[in-house]
């Protein structure tokens, strides 16, 4: 048996295992928490504080703890920052505490809290701005010594996550009295329920409270009999582990499940995305602490999570307690205590003499009761050891002749209850503050929700299960317009007295603070005489606070702190709580793993890539490939340990030596058909569309409205109003959202329906001098002369018997066919096509020798020679502009932008020394200057080594740069290096076009 | 230069063929879900105005199918299948049969209109069907795809994962899923992982 294990409690576990904590084997029970297993081995340090290293220890008993964080290892799984309260023993559990070193007990980062007077709030703000460029030095220190728990240090999670969509009627976040209430009520509605709750088991504190009774059932019993009730409801779905993080617009709330407790699971996490109709928020109450000195110390703990381990687990964290209260629900923790036999030392009631039956019964059993006195000092190392009492004056100033010390291995403290409004607040609902309560409450809904039970601020458990039945019962009038029946539950629980006494009583107590630490934020180690520097240094604004001194933020957010953070502000500033407000809840509301967030999304799911129906013949042939959007594209065909660059001048040169195939399959394709269809692309792109006849192609360039260039290609009347229009690979789902767009906005009235047909072909381009004999040995029983098939033309076909769309178009500048053909027969095709032109050399190309093959040539590509900016203008692309149009997309704008003097110009460069390549995007500058400034003239779009031209080429956006042919420019390389060349118009080789008829 | 050529049996190695067959359990034994593949004749995306009979009486009398109006219906007779996918746009699927739809019809459907365009090989089908079928979707669709919404004769447009997809609901537990074909790795991946809990099978006929 454990030390500090209840003899005689009668608890539910299963088995006992073993586990270790610092290397130290202890053991346990299986369903029961990390923290309760590490009370029972009498372990009070268990962390070490952020800033100044002090001993802390478990005080609370559910999310809301902020001190017991501990790193667990599982198998190759570590994972840090851990609540020991959130941890479920199982046999072989490796935990260690975090935050020192060399051990927990004996840590060098404790000789910090020496130096606390030195380091106090936003010391950093202050302490490192000197000398200026001293700070990287500084943080590389401060990043060291910041944060808790270290990550694992390895580069995959091995953890495996997914997320689930779920809609529902009603979701109810909190499965305590409340929440199981609303749900009960709801079962026979035949609406569609989840219900939500961070713990292993619905009931909330109805596991935990011995003293509440429901239809005369112990209320743990009829916990479990309820959620036996509601598992059997198809109807109802029942998330346990679950906590509920974020609310946010249109009922749209997010849960992450931990499904490491399911044997068979896979999934470590889940990441329920729930849209709701109606959400009721059930969260309860979360016990407050009070803020006196020597808080911290392993050994005071929450009254409620005293109670909870005690009545739960069968666990006392000592054997001497004392009880520190402002309210009477801290005397149930005694009646429970003594219960178990703990010797209670006495009970520190803040509040002049109070009565109630409660009191009456810890009075009966000789508990001696301190009333109108406070705890104003903790004794103690490493852990409680003495307490010191002392008596307070009617306006809160302690009696100092009155102090009495007192020993104490256990202090369980009470200030009070806070409802949980977190999600309440992130749904956009406004607080109120309620002076009787000294509580923000729900006031203002804005969402589809409602409050119940704690989290309304409704304390009592009688009135807790009313409310929660009559809100309910609105739900469901206003859902499916049904009266339900009567829920009848019979309550029985302990009456209290309301009387609160406020925990704060800064005037009387500032002396006490002097030597001692009083902590507010046990996570952030923030003290009173943090909350007192800031105000002193005007962060007055409660947003300010919390930013200067971390006051609610950390991994607890501030569910202990916040209430007592602003009581200090508002007496500092001698104001009412409501004038100094809130500040903002922020989701999460507990932690959230980034790997749930990306959950399946990662690996080879991260992205779609897309395939080519051709892909297998690259991939078989060991091309290299490049990213185009999400396509993975065929960018060079090495052949016998060629490097990149020996590939693609083997492919450019083949290309126009002999012939070149291209898989071109990515580029987008759109089928415009309707009898507007002339009127439709006259609108789109610049140029005239009004006369292109059947079997005609077109080269166009849509502009965006700003009339820059958006996107080119090539578009073919393929009958009378029926066209077949090509896009950018990266560009055609832009262009065809854009078309739908204008479409149907702007030009609903035009008969033109826009269908994307982008994969319905595959794409071969078949380019060079040989091309023409190539297709013809192919088998293609089209009339392939220059006189029945010119350039800019399209035949229907086929090739072999295979139907196809041929268009006589290039993007090379030699003699080109672009073979479409239905995509089930383009790796056919594609083979054909090579194994034909074995004969002739023909060689496939990528993508890099297309670049270099349209560079030599001046053709732009979209997105590489265009950043948006760019008009056609700038390209000296005047006669692709239709000067006969009224009106086209951009027209207005291109106009404007046409009046600019000294617009960057797309110009040709050639480097003096021609073998050196300029790096894309590099700057060029017309002089070298030894000093800043330097005028810059424009930047590389494109630049490559042309095996064609024998030398490097490069495409450039120039200021002025037409007007700037032949002038010398130099481009500076990061290395320090300046590569100098000369402006040329922009194309390299060919110059006239002779060879796009072959030769 | 040599370049190595694929040989039918190459061919159906690649792609989604390296899964045939593919049999993974739950730790229950079971399958919970069945992925086969659907080989399709033709598919057609059809402009629909509604305010225009001819083109509707035209469907209606060569498809015999009545025409949906509403997005995010179909209508079916088992090897037609017609999908409202957009307020005026529907989809055509016709099954792989060499009885249904005659070669004239279909060209006279496809020459005749200038609504009419050919989309067969633009998508990829594959019916889902199992248990854990809706589990396994809801994993990666935003859609409410309960049984009491979603019902047989449903259909909607909408994403499973980062791909754009087709779902047409066949009954309680079968559902077509069409998308662009270039993505049907990535769909089957996508399936393969989210049902790798519950079991899966995947077919290929």
């Amino acid at each position: 048996m454990e030390k500090n294990r209840i003899k005689n409690f009668s608890i539910d576990f299963r088995k006992k295992v073993f586990f270790y904590f610092d290397n130290k084997k202890l053991y346990g029970f299986e369903g029961e928490t990390l923290a309760s297993a590490l009370i029972a081995n009498n372990i009070k340090l268990v962390g070490r504080s952020f800033k100044y290293h002090r001993p802390r220890g478990i005080i609370a008993i559910g999310s809301e703890e902020p001190n017991a964080l501990v790193t667990i290892n599982k198998g190759d799984k570590t994972e840090p920052n851990i609540q020991a309260t959130k941890v479920h023993l199982y046999q072989g559990l490796i935990a260690k505490s975090q935050n020192c070193w060399p051990n927990l007990k004996y840590d060098f980062g404790s000789i910090l809290s020496f130096f606390s007077k030195l380091i106090p709030a936003g010391f950093y703000y202050k302490t490192f701005m000197w000398p200026p460029n001293g700070w990287k030095t500084y943080e590389h220190f401060i990043r060291k010594m910041a944060g808790l728990g270290k990550a694992a240090e390895i580069h995959k999670d091995p953890n495996r996550y997914e997320h689930v969509h779920s809609h529902v009627d009603v979701l109810i976040v909190g499965g305590g009295i409340s929440g199981l209430v609303s749900c009960l009520t709801l079962a026979n509605s035949n609406l569609n329920i989840m219900i939500a709750d961070e713990n292993e088991e619905l009931g909330g504190n109805l596991n935990y409270e011995n003293d509440v009774f429901i239809n005369s059932v112990a209320a743990k019993k009829w916990a479990k009999q309820t959620t036996k009730k509601l598992e059997n409801l198809e109807n109802v779905k029942i998330l346990t582990h679950s906590n509920v993080f974020g609310y946010h617009d249109h009922n749209f709330i997010t849960i992450s499940e931990n499904c490491e407790h399911e044997v068979s699971n896979k999934i470590t996490q889940r990441l329920w995305k729930v849209r709701a109709k109606r959400v009721v928020l059930a969260q309860g109450l979360i016990e407050r602490p009070i803020v006196f000195s020597g808080n911290d110390l392993p050994g005071v703990m929450l009254s409620s999570a005293v109670r909870g381990y005690a009545n739960k687990y069968g666990v006392v964290l000592g054997k001497k307690a004392i009880i520190f209260t402002n309210n009477d629900d801290a005397y149930r923790t005694a009646l429970v205590l003594y219960k178990a036999g703990i010797k209670i030392q006495c009970i520190v009631d803040l509040r002049e003499q109070v009565s109630s039956k409660l009191l009456s019964k810890v009075q009966n059993i000789g508990i001696e009761i301190f009333f109108g006195h406070t705890l104003s000092k903790v004794i103690g190392r490493y852990c409680v050891k003495k307490v010191e009492v002392s008596k307070l004056s009617k306006e809160g100033k302690i009696n100092s002749n009155s102090k009495k010390i007192i020993n104490a291995d256990l202090v369980a403290v009470s200030g009070g209850w806070t409802p949980s409004v977190n999600l309440f607040s992130q749904s956009g609902g406004k607080l109120k503050w309620d002076s009787q309560s000294l509580n923000f409450k729900p006031s203002f809904h804005f969402q589809n929700e409602v409050t119940i039970g704690g989290c309304n601020g409704t304390f009592d458990y009688e009135k807790t299960v009313l409310e929660s039945i009559d809100k309910t019962k609105v739900i469901v009038k206003d859902l499916i317009n049904k009266n339900l029946r009567e829920t009848n539950l019979k309550i029985d629980s302990p009456k209290f007295n309301k009387s609160l006494r406020s925990t704060w009583f800064f005037n009387s107590s500032k002396d006490i603070f002097k030597n001692d630490k009083a902590f507010v934020d046990f996570q952030n180690d923030v003290t009173v005489s943090d909350v007192l520097l800031a105000s002193n240094e005007g962060y007055n604004s409660v947003e300010h606070l919390k930013r200067y001194t971390t006051l609610g933020m950390g991994t607890d957010q501030g569910k202990t702190s916040n209430i007592n953070g602003l009581e200090i502000l508002s007496v500092k500033l001698n104001k009412a709580i409501p004038e100094i407000g809130t500040t903002t809840f922020r989701m999460p509301y507990s932690p959230v793993r980034l790997g749930l967030i990306g959950g399946r999304d990662i690996s080879d799911l991260f992205d779609p890539i897309r395939l080519t129906k051709i892909d297998p013949w690259h991939r078989l042939n060991k091309a290299k490939y490049e990213n185009v959007g999400q396509w993975m594209r065929a960018w060079y065909y090495p052949q016998d340990n060629e490097n990149m660059q020996t590939a693609v001048n083997r492919e450019v040169l083949n290309t126009r030596l002999n012939a070149g195939i291209l898989d071109a399959s990515t580029l987008g394709k759109i089928d415009i058909k309707g009898k507007d269809s002339r009127k439709f692309l006259n609108m789109i792109y610049t140029n005239d569309w009004s006369l292109i006849k059947p079997g005609q192609c077109k080269y166009g360039i849509m502009l965006n409205e700003d009339g820059m260039v958006m996107d080119d290609g090539v578009t073919t009347c393929i009958e009378n109003n029926h066209f077949h229009m090509t896009t950018t690979t990266g560009g055609s789902a832009s262009v065809l959202s854009w078309l739908e767009e204008w479409s149907q906005t702007e030009w609903p009235h035009l008969d033109v329906n826009i269908t994307s047909v982008t994969e319905n072909w595959s794409v071969l381009s078949l380019s060079g001098p040989k091309a023409r004999e190539i297709l013809s040995q192919s088998g293609c029983d089209i009339d392939l002369s220059n006189k029945n098939f010119p350039f800019m033309t399209f035949k229907n076909g086929k090739i072999g018997g295979i139907p196809v769309r041929i268009f006589r178009i290039s993007f090379t500048g030699e003699l080109s066919y672009e073979i479409n053909t239905p995509s089930r027969y383009g790796l056919y095709l594609w083979q054909k096509i090579l194994k034909s032109g074995g004969k002739f050399n023909l060689m496939p190309y990528g993508t890099e020798a297309m670049h270099v093959l349209r560079a030599e040539k001046g053709f732009i590509i979209v997105g590489q020679e265009t950043d948006g900016s760019v008009s056609p203008l700038d390209l000296g692309m005047d006669w692709i502009i239709s000067k006969n149009k009224k009106d086209f997309i951009g027209k207005r704008s291109l106009k404007i932008s046409s009046t600019i003097k000294n617009r960057k110009e797309l110009v040709g460069i050639l480097t003096d020394n021609s073998e050196q390549i300029i790096p894309e995007g590099a700057h060029s500058i017309e002089d070298v200057k030894s000093s800043p400034p330097v005028e810059m003239l424009g930047h590389v779009t494109s630049s490559y080594y042309s095996p064609n031209c024998n030398r490097s080429i490069a495409l450039a956006l120039i200021k002025g740069g037409r007007s700037k042919i032949g002038q010398k420019v130099f481009f500076p390389t990061l290395d320090g290096d300046i590569i100098t060349g000369k402006l040329v118009k922009p194309n390299f080789f060919d110059p006239n076009g002779d060879r796009l008829n072959g030769i | 230069m040599v370049y190595e050529f694929l040989t039918l049996k190459q061919k159906e190695n690649d792609s989604l063929f390296m899964y045939k067959n593919e049999k993974v359990f739950s730790s229950s034994k079971k399958v919970g879900l069945k992925i086969t593949n659907i080989n399709v004749k033709n598919i057609l995306n059809l402009r629909v105005n509604y305010r225009s009979f001819s083109f509707q009486n035209y469907l209606k009398k060569v498809l015999k199918l009545e025409i949906p109006k509403n997005v995010g219906i179909f209508k079916n007779n088992g090897k037609l299948s017609l999908l409202a996918i957009g307020p005026s746009e529907l989809l055509l699927i016709i099954a792989d049969d060499k009885n249904i739809f005659s070669k004239s019809n279909y060209e006279k459907l496809l020459n005749n209109f200038s609504n009419v365009t050919d989309v067969t090989d633009h998508y990829h089908s594959l019916n889902l069907s199992g248990d854990k079928l809706r589990w396994v979707l809801s994993k990666g669709c935003s859609v409410d795809l309960n049984k009491s919404v979603f019902r047989p004769g449903s259909c909607v447009q909408t994403l499973l994962g980062n791909s754009n997809v087709i779902f047409t609901c066949n009954s309680d537990n079968s559902i077509t899923l069409v998308c662009v074909s270039s993505y049907i790795e990535y769909v089957l991946r996508w399936l393969k992982d989210a049902a790798n809990q519950e079991g899966y099978f995947f077919l290929t006929n």
